[in-house]
């Protein structure tokens, strides 16, 4: 069975330009599904209609078997929902702060104690559960935002760049927590930028850009989709941009990717491996440079990411 | 727990700090020591309503029913603070409609505003003539209630509306000052009051409630009250409908 059902899906906010354009996808149930995809792209606009805080323009989306725009309240019963932005009540400490929001969840007032007890120690908040959430640090916050919404059961969660300002080992431990919720019959809905998360966590992803949804699939058939795809990481000693504007004009059919500065190398997505190399080679020998840095590697995630957003850039 | 008390339970836990209460309290008490006594140093006493009161008396019912304006910019603040923390959008993401918690934000509101009117009395007592009668409390508590629910109401509306905290203040600081002083709060409207003023205190919903809780505080309450009444509780459906589509119409954050 299906927890997410989106046909046709089309979101505008002004009646001119749709932010979200005739997407189409599923996720089963018990699955981890990532959304993966550029600022901007329109994974919070989706997520936003998913979580029925919007109506879409067009189409039909149906969360748990329910229409999101006829059983919006009943849909909310059954769903967890982790927004992007920071949510908190600044002048209640971490312990009130979980406590009130057990209370909205109407969890039982000794229950509620229990489970502040147990998440606390699992998430490591004990130090802080005195201390008011505007005085805690902004990672301290994402924990606490994401740990309150786990006290209650969902059928179904939402998960919007869930661990943007978690440090390294609070970001294992809570990605570790999904997969276990997964595991126990849990869909987890879930928009990153960071592909090593997604690469980690998801059964499937999804990539959207500008709007559009350009591949669905699961990471394995998406990385061999591109088996024949390299990516070259170039740095030269002098004008990078130079090179650029050389591989965007005659490497046939490579998406590149621009260097920011010097310190950091240019990213070429090719199936042609040795012509791009030629032409690498050339400009290094015409224009008197010499290489900082070559990496040639095999086609991941991030890099069919970069493939798909780069093909899809200037349409 | 039915999802209205469990809102408003999380409104008064989370929105009344000690500085607010502080607020809340001392202001109101400012105005009627302060200003109660000092204006009272060269207002002995006058007729209002067939009797001689001294002003101090006078002015305690209208800072009772002041009370309404600070429970009311509390409900429009509380709406602001909750779309500026992330809140508002976060519970409207959970199993609450946003009728619901509208309505839980004028429940905590009317709470505290009785919660300040009891305590402008005990402040008051001492230095005032009261009569009430048991009818004449329940007829403040009507006029607390309406008066509440139409002053949330409109800042309700007001905080959805506007973007930035600091018009959001100086709107409402503007609403408190013209509200209050264009209505029977501190002086009685009488055939002597300018044209203009009074006219501007018959359109305003405050003189209806200091009058009404006026008349029940000396146990002078007619007819005309029951009129009063009707006034409050159009007033209320009026503000409380705008506040509703104000609600609908709230554009969450424009993250894409």
């Amino acid at each position: 069975m299906n927890s997410i059902e989106v046909s046709n899906l089309r979101v505008s906010y002004d009646g001119k330009k749709y932010v979200v354009d005739d997407i189409n996808f599923n996720v089963k149930e018990g699955e981890i599904f990532g959304f993966l995809g550029p600022n901007g792209a329109g994974k919070t606009t989706t997520i936003r209609v998913l979580t029925t805080l919007i109506k879409p323009t067009h189409g039909v989306v149906n969360i748990l078997g329910m229409d999101v725009t006829k059983k919006g309240l009943e849909i909310r019963k059954r769903i967890g929902v982790i927004l992007q932005q920071p949510s908190y009540e600044w002048n209640l400490s971490v312990e009130n702060n979980m406590f009130i929001y057990g209370t909205l969840w109407n969890i039982p007032r000794s229950e509620v104690k229990k489970k502040i007890e147990e998440m606390m120690a699992k998430f490591d908040l004990n130090d802080i559960k005195k201390v008011m959430a505007a005085d805690i640090s902004i990672g301290q916050r994402r924990r606490l935002q994401l740990v309150r919404e786990l006290m209650h059961d969902s059928e179904l969660l939402f998960l919007d760049e869930p661990t943007i300002g978690l440090d390294p080992i609070a970001r294992k431990s809570i990605l570790t927590y999904f997969k276990s919720l997964a595991k126990n019959g849990t869909t987890i809905f879930f928009t990153t930028h960071n592909l090593e998360e997604a690469d980690f966590l998801c059964d499937r992803v999804g990539i959207i850009n500008r709007g559009k949804l350009y591949a669905v699939d699961s990471i394995e058939n998406l990385k061999s989709s591109y088996e024949g795809e390299r990516t070259i990481e170039v740095m030269v000693n002098k004008d990078p941009k130079k090179l650029v504007e050389r591989l965007k004009k005659d490497a046939d059919g490579a998406v590149v990717e621009e260097s920011v500065d010097l310190d950091h190398p240019i990213k070429i997505v090719t199936n042609k491996l040795p012509e791009t190399m030629e032409i690498i080679n050339n400009y290094i020998k015409e224009e008197a440079t010499s290489l900082i840095w070559l990496n040639i590697k095999k086609t991941e995630l991030e890099d069919v990411f970069f493939k798909v957003v780069g093909d899809h850039h200037n349409e | 727990m039915n999802s209205i008390f469990r809102l408003t339970y999380r409104i008064i836990r989370s929105a009344l700090d000690i500085n607010t209460i502080s607020f809340l309290i001392l202001l109101p008490v400012g105005y009627l020591l302060i200003l109660g006594l000092m204006m009272g140093s060269i207002i002995h006493t006058f007729s209002y309503g067939g009797t001689n009161l001294s002003y101090v008396s006078f002015i305690a019912p209208g800072i009772v029913a002041d009370q309404i304006l600070m429970g009311g910019s509390m409900a429009g603040w509380v709406l602001w603070s909750d779309k500026r923390t992330g809140m508002l959008e976060q519970i409207f993401s959970m199993p609450f409609s946003r009728f619901e918690y509208q309505l839980s934000n004028l429940l905590a509101m009317i709470l505290v505003t009785f919660g300040g009117a009891l305590i402008m009395i005990l402040v008051a007592i001492p230095f005032i003539s009261i009569r009430i009668t048991t009818t004449g409390f329940l007829l403040v508590v009507v006029f607390l209630v309406l008066g509440t629910l139409t002053f949330g109401s409109i800042m309700l509306a007001l905080g959805a509306t506007v973007r930035s905290n600091q018009v959001f203040n100086v709107i409402s600081n503007v609403m408190f000052f013209v509200v209050t002083f264009t209505s029977s709060v501190f002086y009685p409207i009488t055939s002597q009051t300018p044209g203009v003023l009074a006219m501007a205190a018959k359109l305003n919903p405050l003189t209806y409630v200091v009058d009404g809780i006026r008349s029940a505080f000396l146990n002078t309450s007619t007819s005309v009250d029951l009129y009063y009444i009707l006034i409050l509780l159009v007033t209320s459906i009026v503000f409380m409908e705008i506040a509703s589509y104000t609600y609908r119409r709230i554009k969450l954050s424009a993250t894409v």
